[in-house]
């Protein structure tokens, strides 16, 4: 009985040869089912007519066969047998993780899908936090410089598992002291006294570099010192070609500790050591445990809303603060009297009150609006709370269409 | 990223002008652009007054 996974219970329930076992449940439009089967293959008749899905995983105990449902069509349906591959044994240990519950990633955006504020960020040094993919921050310290950005992978690529679409590249041109990468999990107390595995995807373009892995608490505004983890097992060295490693950690509690506002969070961070590099990194999964349970589908749609909360933005998924378009203003008249409120209702609530940046989708200005009549208005936003704020203005043509675009950012970037 | 100005719009909010992008900022602990203009607040700057209703 080989294999990655026990499946010794499931062996035991159906040492009688009883009918195949469901596990799972589907998650935003992606299977994580599976169904084991103590000695059969499965054929043309396990359909859609037993509630089969496309995408359904068949696992056969008695000697680990494993299909996949790719027609499931009733009376006809296509099982595709599933090779030995790495890539598999994450497919499955996520189909299995998932069915359990087990194995949910704390970090929201692991597979760097989701870039609502940019998917590119300069930074000129000095310790200043740029923030990158949604949940991820950098700093290059000294005096230093580098671009941190978004990649596509190639379609079809399985250097790295899961079939990710994006990676995030870092560009270092000068370098007088070390970087740190972080990834930040909202609400430090979940990782409390808990043995905590990170895996992550890692390569550079020449050369080897030595990454060390972190995880740090950190307590907010007006809170206690934040507390660093390091990991048993070290520093990863990345190389040219792409390389998955899993670090644990073991959190100490945070008995004691003041935790000073909401944006008290943890964060995995990766420390580079002072130097010139092109570092590649991809799919992070933080997870309970001491080990990887594999990458579980997400979806741009799921990780975006669990993103929200951090920031949000009226523009379109490809347009970012300042771009000077109308798709997706808020839109209203400007009162005739020259006093102008207008309310604006997030989408999701915030983590924390958010600092609101209104935006002019005609000049790509800040702080101001565009009206029909080709004024530009000042707008402040005030009552800013959770849930929503308004805009005011008291210029602009009065009857006019107003339009403007809006930033909401509660991001979390301590280090 | 420095902050350029700042100007009390009212008891809660505060109009931070950094980097030529000017952003309304909510006075609470767990704002990161609150903390900034906390940090520049102790670095002896002065927030301009807020307007005349």
């Amino acid at each position: 009985m080989a294999g990655p996974l026990d499946f010794e219970a499931e062996e035991l329930a159906q040492a009688a040869g009883a009918a195949p076992a469901i596990h799972g449940v589907d998650m935003d439009g992606a299977l994580v089912q599976y169904i084991t089967s103590a000695s059969s293959d499965p054929t043309v008749n396990d359909d859609a007519g037993d509630g089969y899905k496309v995408g359904l995983i068949w696992i056969r105990l008695d000697n680990n066969s494993r299909w996949q449902l790719d027609d499931s069509t009733v009376g006809a349906a296509v099982w595709t047998p599933l090779p030995a591959t790495a890539a598999v044994e994450a497919l499955i240990a996520a189909a299995v993780a998932g069915a359990s519950g087990k194995g949910a990633n704390l970090f929201l955006n692991g597979s760097l899908e989701v870039w609502q504020a940019a998917t590119s960020k300069v930074s000129s040094g000095g310790g200043a936090s740029h923030h990158t993919a949604d949940m991820c921050t950098y700093r290059l310290y000294g005096t230093s410089a580098g671009t941190v950005s978004r990649q596509s992978f190639s379609t079809g690529q399985t250097d790295v598992a899961g079939n990710p679409k994006y990676f995030m590249r870092s560009i270092v041109t000068a370098s007088t002291n070390i970087h740190r990468y972080a990834f930040h999990c909202a609400d430090i107390r979940r990782f409390e006294n808990k043995t905590i595995a990170v895996t992550f995807n890692a390569r550079v373009a020449s050369g080897t570099l030595a990454l060390t892995p972190k995880f740090v608490q950190g307590f907010g505004s007006g809170g206690s010192a934040s507390v660093s983890t390091s990991s048993a097992e070290g520093d990863a060295t990345a190389t040219t070609t792409w390389q998955q490693f899993t670090r644990t950690f073991v959190m100490p509690s945070i008995a004691g500790k003041t935790i000073g506002s909401e944006d008290a969070n943890a964060w995995f961070a990766l420390d580079a050591p002072s130097s010139t590099y092109t570092l590649d990194i991809a799919q992070i999964k933080v997870e309970e445990g001491d080990t990887f349970t594999g990458y579980a589908p997400e979806g741009y749609t799921r990780t975006a809303q669990n993103c929200m909360p951090f920031y949000q933005k009226s523009y379109r998924k490809g347009n970012f603060a300042g771009d000077t378009n109308y798709g997706g203003v808020e839109a209203f008249l400007l009162n005739p009297s020259g006093n102008t409120v207008h309310g604006i209702r997030y989408r999701t609530e915030m983590n924390t009150v958010p600092a609101v940046t209104i935006y002019n989708p005609s000049t790509g200005g800040s702080g101001t609006g565009r009206d029909s009549g080709a004024a530009n208005p000042a707008f402040t936003a005030t009552n800013i709370a959770e849930g929503g704020c308004y805009a005011q203005t008291t210029t602009g043509n009065a009857n006019a269409f107003c339009y403007f675009h809006y930033i909401l950012d509660s991001r979390l970037d301590t280090h | 990223m420095a902050i350029e100005s700042a100007k009390i719009i009212d008891s809660e909010t505060v109009e931070l002008v950094k980097d030529g992008v000017t952003t309304c900022v909510p006075m609470v602990q767990g704002n990161s652009h609150y903390q900034e203009y906390l940090e520049w607040l102790a670095g002896g700057n002065e927030p301009l007054p807020a307007s005349a209703p």
